[in-house]
């Protein structure tokens, strides 16, 4: 029924009902330690954590996490892999391999390597911690918590936004594309250049019209420059909290202990 | 008095009230008006053109009219949005005016529902959405609440309250845009085809709603191309042509009236038609009280041509007696 899974978990989950302040915390705590330590050694252990959290207390099986890892992980490693890879000069100490073309020499040291799995190991991690978030907990609840927080108002107002017309947007270019569709507009390379230069472009327009129409609705209700809306208080546990920050206290004492024993 | 409109799927019938017919002879104070206003877009369009028209307040309105006659300029206008190049909108008896507090006063009175509900809910959940305009006009945060548990109470939607908008059926979101306004507690609800693309269900649904929303009180004003509605819903009808007013007054009358029809490019509804014909060919007097639906037009029919002596139930008897004669 919901075409966007992740939506679809987010509202779904054991841990839907959990306050979002401690989500936020724990999700927070994992990327902070990732991107603090960049070391695989902590982001194994925090990868570890989160899937077991997932798959225990929020009912998120293996396959849906590593399913949404998978795509932006291709990302991250596309980025990597040149970051490893440098030009030697003749000098360059630490050769761990390389290939010579004509005059040009690449190759790739220890140093280099070290800088890519260090970067590697900071956005796997925080991609990890990230998408915790994003599953256990709907958009709607993280505004609130930012809400409370007194995050500034135009942030909010613009995550709300987005959110709110990420799926318009989607729907209409949606129907764009099968109205192309249906009158034959993608059955060759060349029509499908055209169709898809022509659906931007009326998206973008719409968009305009849809800022226009959204405008005048919320003048309407009386808008006058702050979107305003009811927030809930939230309850939340200090033992949760405290055991969350145990759990963070603990890998941090683990990259510390693995960074002094010269592990990666 | 309720009739019951059947639906495709017969198991499930919907039920609307329709209005008794005593209700139009009670004189009502003009709740909000437009007088001599005249509208040009940018581009040249002239959409209203001097047009004075009243909404007497506690009555349920429908404005018909050809498409770009000037039903939705018109709303723009009780809504604030557009402001008269000439003639003036007014409210309670004093004309509005376009300053902070006049708009906040107007906005609260009127509430405008769009025609898409996209284009009017914004937050990420229902309840959010709806507590958007209550929050505008100041309240406090009590009172909010109760306004925004009410709409919601009221327009039927707590099972989605905590929903996305991205989640809701197109008809859902027609409701939580109508709880949107309503939580500002106006006195009037104007909404722009209200029913246009929604199931028969559906719009029966938000009929009774609408209802519901004027027995509590409420002055309601639709736009709409459904002549069958109109007849049956309204207590009075307003007839647009070109940004003029053709004609006002109560449905059965209007749409009895010829020269209105064609100038708007109506079609009669077909229970007046078939009630002209049966006038037309002696079956009914032509003195009896137009019906507004099927239910009444039956009726008149049973009063009138009793099966024992009426021409059409003589004709199928001896037709009936004919098939058995050859069996």
């Amino acid at each position: 029924m919901n075409p966007f899974p992740i939506d679809a978990i987010a509202y779904g989950n054991r841990l839907r009902s959990a306050p979002a302040a401690e989500k936020i915390l724990f999700a927070a705590g994992a990327v902070a330690l990732c991107v603090w330590f960049r070391s695989l050694a902590v982001t194994a252990v925090v990868v570890t954590i989160v899937t077991a959290v997932l798959r225990l207390r929020a009912g998120i099986g293996l396959r849906d996490f590593w399913g949404f890892l998978w795509l932006p992980s291709g990302f991250i490693l596309t980025g990597v892999v040149p970051m490893a890879i440098e030009f030697l000069g003749p000098q360059t100490p630490g050769v761990l391999a390389a290939i010579h073309i004509g005059s040009w020499h690449l190759g790739v040291t220890s140093r280099g390597l070290a800088q890519a799995m260090a970067i590697l190991a900071s956005s796997f991690g925080s991609l990890s911690g990230t998408l915790f978030l994003a599953l256990t907990t709907p958009v709607v609840d993280i505004t609130d918590q930012l809400r409370r927080w007194y995050v500034p108002v135009l942030f909010i107002d613009m995550m709300m936004l987005i959110y709110r017309f990420t799926f318009v947007l989607l729907a209409t270019a949606g129907a764009m594309k099968t109205a192309q569709e249906v009158r034959l507009g993608y059955s060759t390379n060349r029509l499908w250049l055209r169709s898809v230069a022509m659906l931007a472009s009326n998206l973008y327009l719409r968009s305009q019209m849809r800022a226009v129409s959204l405008f005048t609705a919320l003048s309407c209700r009386g808008y006058s420059g702050e979107l305003r809306v009811l927030v809930d208080r939230a309850p939340w546990s200090a033992t949760r909290v405290l055991g969350i920050l145990g759990v963070h206290v603990l890998v941090g004492v683990w990259g510390v202990a693995t960074r002094t024993w010269g592990w990666v | 008095m309720a009739v019951t409109v059947p639906l495709i799927d017969q198991a499930a019938p919907v039920t609307y009230p329709v209005p008794g017919r005593r209700e139009r002879e009670v004189p009502a104070e003009t709740l909000l008006e437009a007088r001599g206003v005249t509208f040009s877009y940018p581009d040249g369009t002239v959409a209203l053109n001097s047009l004075t028209i009243g909404i007497p307040r506690g009555r349920r309105v429908v404005v018909l009219g050809a498409n770009g006659c000037g039903k939705s300029t018109l709303f723009l206008h009780f809504g604030g949005v557009l402001r008269p190049k000439s003639g003036e909108i007014v409210l309670d008896g004093q004309p509005v005016r376009y300053d902070r507090a006049g708009m906040t006063r107007l906005r609260q009175q009127v509430g405008l529902v769009f025609q898409d509900p996209d284009s009017q809910l914004f937050a990420s959940s229902v309840r959010q959405d709806i507590s958007f305009g209550p929050l505008n006009l100041g309240w406090s945060e009590a009172k909010v609440r109760d306004a925004v548990e009410a709409a919601i109470e009221a327009t039927q939607i707590a099972d989605l309250a905590d929903r996305p908008a991205h989640l809701l059926s197109y008809g859902q979101k027609k409701r939580v845009a109508i709880a949107g306004v309503l939580a500002m507690d106006p006195s009037v609800i104007i909404a722009d085809e209200p029913t246009a693309g929604l199931d028969p269900e559906s719009t029966a649904r938000l009929v009774s709603l609408f209802n519901s929303l004027h027995d509590a009180g409420r002055t309601i004003v639709i736009s709409t191309h459904d002549v069958e509605l109109a007849l049956a819903w309204a207590d009075e009808v307003v007839v647009l042509r070109k940004g003029e007013l053709l004609r006002t007054g109560h449905p059965t009358e209007v749409f009895q009236d010829a020269a209105v029809l064609a100038g708007a490019r109506l079609q009669q509804p077909i229970v007046l038609e078939t009630f002209g014909h049966l006038c037309h060919m002696g079956y009914i007097p032509t003195d009896a009280v137009p019906p507004r639906n099927a239910n009444e037009l039956a009726e008149l029919i049973g009063c009138h041509c009793s099966p024992q002596t009426s021409p059409i139930s003589s004709g199928f008897d001896s037709l009936r007696a004919g098939q058995s004669h050859h069996a």
